[in-house]
Parts: structure tokens; C-alpha cells; sequence
């Protein structure tokens, strides 16, 4: 943990600087946990819902937090958690693939790098979700292995696997 | 990015450069004014929702470990009272039913119990040929039956084994 998420960690935890410093940890991390959560849930209302249950979750357990990770890694566990959550409990409902989605909301025009798009989310979809997550997360979030590692729960080398085998099947998925 | 993240990057340009030519980007652009928004909101709820119960931690662990005791010990004395009652239960049975034993009544089955009935054969032996005369109504192969009565039983063992030790 470097000394600026120290220092904002004691204020959370201090009863006079907690409003305060939850005020600055939100405008901190809301657009990153935002779109991390938005590239698993694929809407903005289950996202919005997520973003805030995670925000809810942080403040009340803040106090058992022990710093054994740093904070945004804590932050991007506990959103990770709660969108994959939220996904395993949607799975038997009638989900509406990213490919429908957007083809739902017309922007489905002929145009290459929009058609790309549409066969990443589609690939993307066909993935398993902690291959998906771990994708997301470095692909998109451009986080290190080591965080990775400690927001799964699974090994470096396994993670480095699952990144592989992802970005294998999205290529073979994009061009075909 | 790191070194690492390069070097992975350029490996991969190799394996899916569709992907690593250039980064697909997949919107995921919130509304307009939504993040202005977004303390007032989880304020509002985390205001509105109340805080789950939370023992603190030493309590919260000495009730886990008092749970876990109480379970174990009621498994415990269930596994017990559950034993100890079949057992009485079985002896009980066995003590009030007399042993019976039902000699086949009918003319076949007496020929073939005859015909294995000899000196040799000791009271056991001579139960179980009347249970195998019994079968033997459903056609039991003779040379089977003989078998069976030939075999060794456990109570031969027993007597070995007092013989030589």
C-alpha cells in the first residue's frame, strides 16, 4: 500500500475524517470500479446497482479491513465479487447476450470497428466468467498479475494461463 | 505500462493481433451527470439500509467455537443414543424370539436333505442343507449343493486353529 492510500485509509477509519475521506475515496475509484463492473454486467442499471452496493459494502466493513492488501485491490475484489454474484444469480433468468444488447440498441451499423466490438462482447460472453474477469482485468484495467492474484484467489502462473487462452479464443472468435 | 506488460503485449500481437494490433475498446461510458450523482445515492442508502448485526471479531470467533462445540457434542450423543438403542432393541428381539428352525415339510426336499444327511455332517451343516433343500425347489444343481457343504466353514477354522495353538 503506498502512503496516499495510507493516509486516506487512517482518515476512513477515524470517526472525525471518515465523510470526508469516503467523499475522496468515491471520486477515486467510482469511474475505474465503475468500468470494471460495466465490462461484466454489460448495462449501466445493473452496473449503477453493483457501483453502489460495492461503495455501501466498503464503507461498512471498512473497519475490518486490515490492510493486508491494498485498498483499490480490496475495492476490486468486493465489486468483483458482487458483479459475479449478481451474474451466477441472473444465469437461470433470460439474459440478453452483448450481441443482442447492442443490437437492440441499433448501433449495429455495418462499419468494421463497430462490428469488432460486437464480436469481442459476443466473445467475450462465450467465455468463462473468471476467464472473462481475468481478461478484463488486464487487458482493459491493465492491472498487474500479483493484483490479480490477490482479487481471484488464484495463482500467478494459472492467471497468466487463463489471460492466454482468453485472448486465443477472442482472436479466433474476431476473425472468423 | 510495465516492462512486463509490454513485453507480454508484444508476444501476444503475434498470437491475436487483431486484438493487440489495436485495443478493442467496449463502450462502457456511464450517462451524462451519473457519476455527480452517485455519492449522494449510496449516502442516501447507506443511510436508508440498516447495518447488518456484527459481533466483534473475539466475540464473533468464541461464538463459532461455542456453535461448533455444541454441534459436535450433539452429534456426539446422537450417534450414541442411536447406537446404544438399535443395540438394546436388536438384543432385546433376540431375546424374545425363540430360535426356529423349519424343516421342509415337502416330499423332494426331504429326498435331498436325506441324501446329504450323513454322520459327517455336523447340526450346522445340517441347517443349511435344509435352507438348500428349501432352494433346491428352484432347481439347485446338485454337484452346487455339495460344494457348499464341502466348503470349509468358519467354525472349522475355529477349530483348527484351537487344535494347533
Amino acid at each position: 500500500m503506498n502512503s496516499e492510500e495510507s493516509d486516506l485509509l487512517a482518515r476512513l477509519k477515524s470517526n472525525t475524517s471518515k465523510d470526508a475521506a469516503f467523499s475522496e475515496l468515491l471520486e477515486l475509484y467510482r469511474e475505474p470500479i465503475y468500468r470494471h463492473i460495466r465490462r461484466m454486467s454489460q448495462s449501466h442499471e445493473s452496473a449503477d446497482d453493483l457501483l453502489q452496493e460495492t461503495f455501501i459494502k466498503v464503507w461498512r466493513y471498512l473497519d475490518s479491513f486490515r490492510g493486508e492488501s491494498s485498498l483499490s485491490t480490496w475495492i476490486y475484489k468486493i465489486a468483483t465479487n458482487e458483479t459475479l454474484g449478481k451474474i451466477r444469480k441472473d444465469k437461470n433468468r433470460a439474459s440478453v447476450s452483448f450481441e443482442e444488447h447492442h443490437a437492440k440498441a441499433g448501433s449495429s451499423e455495418a462499419d468494421a470497428p463497430e462490428v469488432i466490438v460486437q464480436k469481442l462482447g459476443a466473445a467475450l460472453d462465450t467465455l468463462p466468467e473468471k476467464q472473462r474477469l481475468v481478461f478484463n482485468l488486464r487487458y482493459y484495467s491493465e492491472m498487474p498479475y500479483e493484483e490479480i492474484s490477490k482479487i481471484t484467489g488464484t495463482s500467478v502462473g494459472a492467471l497468466k494461463a487463463s489471460y492466454f487462452h482468453a485472448a486465443k479464443k477472442i482472436e479466433a472468435h474476431l476473425t472468423r | 505500462m510495465s516492462n512486463e506488460y509490454d513485453k507480454e503485449k508484444a508476444y501476444l500481437k503475434d498470437v491475436a493481433p487483431t486484438l493487440f494490433g489495436k485495443k478493442v475498446e467496449i463502450p462502457t461510458d456511464a450517462p451524462d451527470d451519473y457519476f455527480e450523482h452517485l455519492e449522494s445515492k449510496i449516502r442516501m442508502r447507506i443511510h436508508d439500509t440498516p447495518a447488518p448485526l456484527r459481533l466483534p471479531l473475539r466475540r464473533n470467533r468464541l461464538l463459532r467455537y461455542g456453535v461448533a462445540a455444541g454441534v459436535a457434542i450433539v452429534l456426539g450423543l446422537v450417534t450414541y443414543f442411536r447406537y446404544s438403542s438399535s443395540e438394546s432393541a436388536s438384543n432385546a428381539i433376540a431375546e424374545n424370539t425363540p430360535l426356529e428352525i423349519t424343516l421342509p415339510t415337502d416330499d423332494a426336499a426331504i429326498e435331498s436333505l436325506e441324501l446329504y444327511y450323513t454322520d459327517e455332517l455336523a447340526d450346522e451343516d445340517l441347517v443349511s442343507a435344509a435352507l438348500l433343500a428349501e432352494l433346491s425347489l428352484v432347481d439347485i444343481p446338485d454337484n452346487q449343493l455339495i460344494d457348499y457343504l464341502m466348503e470349509p466353514t468358519e467354525l472349522d477354522d475355529e477349530l483348527l486353529y484351537e487344535q494347533f495353538y
